[in-house]
């Protein structure tokens, strides 16, 4: 372990006989932004929490810049923002802020402040007199000025603005360019599919996909209807998801079609229609409890 | 909407019954094991004295049980039930507010006003619960049933009103914080001016803007006189009345006097968790240290008018000797006797000290900390260490406090003595801390609640259990129970050493866990 910022190896974490997390397994680069999707009570969070060293693993291990989590180094390397901030309430942003860097170690001081401006925060209000997205923004401000090496964003943006959104896409941005390594765990689609090289999605516990973005995109949904049976369709190369239906099938294709459409060939196909499947589609696909899990 | 609001409260309703039904019944206990009507002969004198008036308030007569309790503990129960019902009145209104949950409850069908209503009758409840249990208690130990209705009614009367102040504190103030200041500091200034009536028959006229003076007028087990309970039901009514109006006029979340929501930023005290340690636990050490400071200039001013009456009344020594006070007849004995009584109160500021961790846990607030550097041994050190710096410095001020009242009433005292009676007060800290900080590294949910209910069990043990003759056992497992009554003794070296190392050892198994558990709420 130690070749990637992030790595998670076989990580389970049960609560009272319930399984949160089922040997998952993920790695982030420097420089590189994760998307971390999936429902709620997925195990998303709680995934975070044991790469923040807040939850000890029941099985597995995970390192952040080759140190484990949880020990000093790696929480000196690391920045967190979760997605419901609880601070001092009596304490103001500036003093919340002044504690968190100091508690850190380390901190850009310039950048903070410049990041105040960005973020329009008034740091002489105490914290219990802001707004969810005033907390949040507390919390941004801290984890960005530390230069943690590794950036670790729970629901970063939950209560934030549009305008505040994109500000915090562009320090994201900035955050990758300087080669920090960033998993962000979002319900926000547009916000992954517009910061994320790959995305890692989770469900009921289990980590069913790690995707580029860029693969996600050339997904292809093809339908048609078929007098017989569609038996083996569903295993051919790049087939991502095979639904079948009376007369017919659905199917999901991740890169190029061509191995379904030679199996269909073979096949008694009496109609047949193509086109590309949005990121939405392919996210919510994910979500959807109801459909079968991906392959 | 009532319902969701008794949720919030019954826990602490539990407490509240479990310690009546103990403090009532070892009252009784006490007054029968003394030997009744006759052990208390001696203390007639007593009645008259205003010292004791002052400390433990007056009374008509001791000829009964129910009339011993009226005395010795009506007067702490009194005060407890007042200031529960009025964090009560708080946390369902003002509390509420800050959270955001009242919103839930003014945007239900009903509305706002019978959120309002929904919180006076659940306080409403409480009070009468008290006094159910109170009139159970007392006529179940064979006291007049209506001499018990009547007592229990005052009781629950005085928890009434102090509802009621909190009722008005939680409009008038924001946040909660400031509210609960305001109205449990109010429920403090009327028992101060309860002290004052009592403490001086020129005084007595005062007794009339107090709840708890006219719990002492209405004289329940003495000279009956139900017409005080009269103040105690129109009185809240009225303040009820002007938090209804006050509620109706205003907005949601906001009060007539809110706390500035802007400072100036003051850093010094947050370069490192050691020093936020002590700004997190700053104000609550310096209202302690100024309410424990307060009790012991009483005491001290108090202290001459003991003595002197103990030299005049040979059947008062004879008592004190009975229950084990007989160092009480000199001033460094009776000074070195109540620094053992301060000694619960500042196990109870230790407790609550380091159960900060716990509460901070509880909300969530150390997650970015321990996730982003933040040492979690640092943290656990630098809240007891600050602890234990804090109640070396309130034990201090409050020696010298004493030793002032003491100087002021005309006695003269070394200052070292009052000192020392503070110090070997807090011997026992180091146990309570270790054993706190175990409980936060493990159940921080429960910590607080646990050792608050050991330190009373503790003390009640160590006070009552020799006279009561309870299992020597349980009594040697009170630390309490190993205090000495310094400056006339000498410290008892071997129990501080053994405070010390059994505390040492809940602190490294507290500091193992903490560093390695789940961070969850």
């Amino acid at each position: 372990m130690g070749e990637h910022a992030i790595e998670a190896d076989g990580l389970s974490k049960s609560f009272g006989g319930v399984k949160a997390v089922d040997s998952l397994t993920l790695n982030v680069d420097a420089g590189e932004v994760v998307g971390f999707l999936g429902p709620n009570g997925a195990g998303k969070s709680t995934t975070l929490r044991m790469l923040l060293g807040l939850l000890r693993p029941d099985e597995g291990s995970a390192t952040i810049l080759g140190q484990p989590c949880g020990s000093a180094l790696a929480r000196q390397n690391t920045g967190f923002v979760p997605g419901d901030v609880a601070l001092w309430p009596q304490l103001t942003g500036r003093e919340a802020l002044a504690l968190l860097a100091s508690l850190h170690g380390s901190n850009d001081d310039a950048y903070r402040d410049e990041l105040i401006e960005r973020f329009e925060l008034d740091p002489e209000k105490r914290i219990r007199a802001y707004s969810k997205g005033n907390r949040q923004k507390v919390a941004i401000v801290a984890a960005f000025a530390t230069r943690a090496r590794v950036l670790l964003l729970d629901e970063p943006t939950s209560g934030l603005d549009p305008l505040m959104e994109r500000i915090f896409r562009e320090c994201v941005t900035e955050a990758i360019g300087r080669g920090q390594a960033v998993l962000l765990s979002s319900h926000m689609l547009a916000e992954v599919e517009h910061l994320c090289n790959r995305v890692a999605m989770i469900r009921n516990g289990v980590l069913v996909t790690v995707s580029d973005v860029d693969d996600l995109r050339s997904h292809i949904d093809v339908e048609f209807d078929i007098v017989g049976d569609v038996d083996g369709l569903g295993d051919v190369e790049g087939v991502v998801s095979f639904t079948p239906f009376d007369g017919g099938a659905s199917a999901r294709v991740s890169g190029s079609p061509a191995p379904l459409l030679r199996a269909l060939s073979t096949r008694n196909v009496t109609s047949l229609r193509t086109r590309e499947a949005s990121l939405e589609e392919i996210f919510l696909s994910y979500y959807d409890q109801s459909t079968p899990t991906p392959s | 909407m009532h319902r969701v609001m008794w949720r919030q409260v019954r826990v602490s309703a539990v407490v509240m019954v479990g310690l009546l039904i103990v403090m009532i019944s070892v009252g009784v206990e006490s007054y029968n094991a003394s030997g009744g009507v006759l052990g208390m002969k001696s203390l007639n004198a007593l009645l008259k004295n205003p010292a004791i008036s002052a400390l433990a308030g007056r009374v008509a007569s001791l000829n009964s049980a129910g009339a011993f309790v009226e005395w010795k503990m009506g007067m702490y129960l009194a005060l407890a039930v007042a200031l529960w019902a009025g964090l009560l009145a708080t946390r369902l209104t003002r509390a509420s507010e800050d959270e955001g949950t009242w919103d839930y409850l003014a945007l239900s069908v009903p509305g706002r006003r019978p959120a309002f209503w929904s919180a006076v009758a659940v306080l409403g409840e409480c009070c009468a619960l008290v006094g159910v249990v109170v009139f159970v208690v007392l006529v179940s130990s064979s006291q007049r049933a209506a001499d018990s209705f009547l007592y229990a009614m005052v009781i629950a009367g005085v928890g009434w009103t102090g509802a009621s102040l909190g009722l008005l504190g939680s409009q008038l103030f924001a946040p909660r914080r400031s509210a609960t200041q305001v109205s449990l500091g109010t429920i403090g200034l009327v028992y101060l001016v309860r002290m004052m009536a009592d403490g001086a028959n020129a005084n007595g006229w005062l007794r009339w803007f107090s709840p708890f003076g006219w719990l002492e007028n209405t004289g329940a087990f003495g000279h009956r006189a139900p017409v005080w309970l009269v103040p105690m039901l129109v009185v809240p009514a009225v303040l009820i009345a002007v938090a209804y109006v006050e509620q109706e006029r205003r907005d949601v979340a906001i009060a007539v006097w809110t706390r500035a929501d802007r400072s100036r930023a003051r850093v010094t005290l947050l370069a490192s968790s050691w020093r936020f340690a002590w700004r997190e636990r700053r104000s609550t050490m310096v209202t302690w240290a100024l309410g424990l400071a307060f009790f012991g200039l009483v005491v001290g001013y108090l202290t001459n008018a003991m003595v002197e009456f103990t030299r005049t009344d040979a059947a008062y020594v004879r008592l004190l000797n009975r229950w084990g006070y007989a160092t009480m007849i000199t001033a460094p004995g009776f000074i070195g006797q109540f620094c053992v009584i301060l000694a619960v109160g500042v196990s109870f500021l230790a407790v609550t000290l380091i159960a900060m961790i716990g509460t901070d846990l509880r909300q969530g607030r150390l997650d970015i900390p321990f996730a982003n550097g933040g040492s979690r041994s640092e943290w656990l050190g630098s809240g007891v260490v600050s602890t234990l710096t804090g109640i070396v410095v309130v034990a201090l001020v409050c020696g010298a406090s004493m030793w002032a009242g003491v100087e002021s009433s005309g006695t003269a005292m070394a200052l070292l003595d009052p000192v020392k009676g503070m110090l070997n007060a807090i011997s026992t800290v180091p146990l309570l801390l270790g054993l706190t900080a175990l409980l936060v590294a493990w159940w921080p949910r429960f910590a607080y609640v646990i050792m608050a209910s050991l330190i009373a069990l503790w003390y009640l043990v160590a006070e009552l259990g020799p006279i009561l003759h309870w299992p020597t056992w349980l009594v040697q497992a009170s630390p309490f129970h190993y205090l000495r009554i310094v400056p006339v003794e000498p410290a008892n070296w071997p129990a501080v050493g053994a405070f010390v190392v059994i505390g040492a050892i809940a602190a490294a198994a507290a500091f193992a866990r903490f560093a390695t558990a789940d961070v969850t709420d």
